[in-house]
């Protein structure tokens, strides 16, 4: 058994976002909600996690800026093309992405949120500024 | 899969990087040390694993692959690591025949493929030794 497989139907989010000190709190957060969460850290291995199918994603949530052979906006055109049934959000901003991830908390499998979109943001810039010293 | 959880994850949760640029191997191994209880943070490169390390993220031990694109290998995060935090357990995993003069006292490196019971046992053992410290 691949451990990373969603054979229970957990619904499952490949998290696409080059930033890894946004994208790790974010990851935390969407698998505190119940999602089987996947990181990406380029549009590039998303697109090879999706062609491989193995986790099935349910749903993509990238941010815009993240680098590869296509940018958010043109990983998000052709997964929708490819697989209409995956449903696909962007988030262009550090704000964004945290609303995005407590939206995607009011429907997940646990139905409610650990903490709300200001402290996954704080965490996150918390995280940098440590980061940074 | 129980046969393995009985050899892992202590009552506290032990947290552990994963740095992996092959998507695919990363998730894997993710998702196995997620299912046996371990916090798992994922890095695609070293760059992102030294910048999640120099943030306030508490990590009891790195899993690195050897062969990875980028400012340094896995050899390479391994000596850095060496040099700043010296008592971080790390462990490496590869295609390749490394020397054991290539990774120094104590570290020991996985030749892929391998059994993640053989991983997982030893990473019983360094989390030990690391918790006794």
């Amino acid at each position: 058994m691949n451990p990373a497989d969603n054979a229970d139907d957990t619904p499952s989010i490949l998290l696409v976002d080059a930033e890894i000190l946004a994208r790790t709190p974010i990851a935390a957060y969407l698998r505190e909600c119940g999602y089987l969460v996947i990181e990406a850290a380029t549009t590039d291995e998303a697109w090879t996690l999706l062609e491989r199918r193995q986790p099935l994603v349910d749903i993509v949530f990238c941010a815009l800026d993240t680098p590869g052979a296509r940018d958010g906006f043109a990983l998000a055109k052709a997964v929708r093309s490819r697989w209409p049934d995956i449903h696909v959000v962007l988030a262009g901003t550090l704000q964004k992405a945290a609303e995005v991830a407590t939206e995607l908390c009011d429907d997940g499998p646990h139905l409610r949120k650990p903490y709300d979109s200001q402290l996954l943001v704080n965490w996150i810039k918390r995280l940098r500024a440590s980061a940074r010293r | 899969m129980q046969e393995l959880a009985s050899t892992s994850a202590a009552d506290e949760p032990r947290h552990i990087l994963v740095v992996d640029d092959t998507i695919a191997a990363r998730v894997s191994l993710a998702g196995l040390l997620r299912v046996l209880g371990f916090i798992v943070y994922e890095a695609a490169d070293a760059d992102q694993a030294l910048t999640l390390l120099s943030a306030s993220l508490p990590v009891d031990c790195v899993i690195t692959d050897v062969e990875m694109a980028g400012s340094m290998n896995g050899l390479g995060l391994l000596r850095h690591l060496r040099n700043t935090t010296p008592h971080l357990p790390v462990v490496l995993v590869t295609g390749l025949d490394l020397r054991p003069q290539d990774l120094g006292d104590g570290v020991v490196c996985f030749r892929k493929p391998y059994r993640p019971e053989q991983l997982l046992s030893h990473l019983d053992t360094v989390l030990a030794k690391h918790e006794s410290r």
